[in-house]
């Protein structure tokens, strides 16, 4: 079964109901963010889009944490969330101004993402831990 | 505001299902220990709006990606 939603970043998608993630809690300061698909971005195959159902504007771009930084503890973050080995585990992007090259990464409170029976997903906290709520994506002295 | 006087060792009990115990107290610090059911999210205030601040500013992200040129990752250990 599909649905169709719109995204201002994407425009229109078509769903299939079995991809929609729930996240049954929200996200602190966005308690109506419960629904969303995962897509690539044109950018990078490492950074993705969660695009959530209920607003075309509502989207947070994500990172793949496994393939970048490879000594992150993703298992940490899966034990935060109860979710089992298979589920993925991917960090909230901020990227100030618009400019990517600025861009952080919120390493402290990563998405799980479990794939079955249904997919759903949480926002752990990696209580007592020095991962950084803005760890910076790209190296700075680059020219941008 | 509640306020109440415990002793170390002692329990307050929140509604039902949440319990909170007194485990140590030095000089200024007091330490607790916090039980709650699954879904019963606990987090230090700070950490608390530290973090919905952080959403906050992620959910406003500029739509307009795929014309930046990507920089180079930063790939240094992210453990301090």
């Amino acid at each position: 079964m599909t649905k169709r939603i719109s995204s201002s970043r994407l425009g229109e998608l078509e769903v299939q109901v079995d991809e929609c993630i729930t996240f049954a809690e929200g996200f602190l300061g966005l308690p109506t963010w419960q629904e969303a698909v995962l897509r690539k971005t044109e950018v990078a195959p490492y950074l993705l889009w969660l695009q959530f159902t209920h607003d075309p504007e509502a989207a947070f771009l994500l990172l793949d944490i496994e393939s970048v930084l490879p000594d992150y503890d993703l298992n940490l973050a899966r034990a935060a969330s109860d979710y089992g080995p298979a589920a993925r585990v991917l960090a909230i992007v901020s990227v100030p101004g618009g400019r990517l090259a600025k861009a952080t990464v919120n390493l402290f409170a990563p998405l799980v993402i479990a794939p079955t029976p249904a997919p759903q997903g949480r926002q752990v906290v990696l209580h007592d831990t020095a991962y950084p709520l803005r760890h910076p994506l790209f190296t700075e002295d680059e020219p941008c | 505001m509640l306020v109440l006087a415990r002793k170390v060792g002692e329990k307050l009990k929140i509604g039902d299902s949440i319990e909170v115990v007194i485990v140590d107290i030095k000089g200024d610090t007091v330490r607790l220990g916090l039980t709650a059911p699954r879904g019963v999210a606990i987090y230090r205030q700070e950490i608390f709006d530290a973090i919905q601040r952080e959403n906050m500013a992620a959910s406003t992200i500029a739509p307009s990606l795929e014309l930046q040129t990507l920089p180079t990752l930063h790939q240094r250990p992210t453990k301090t």
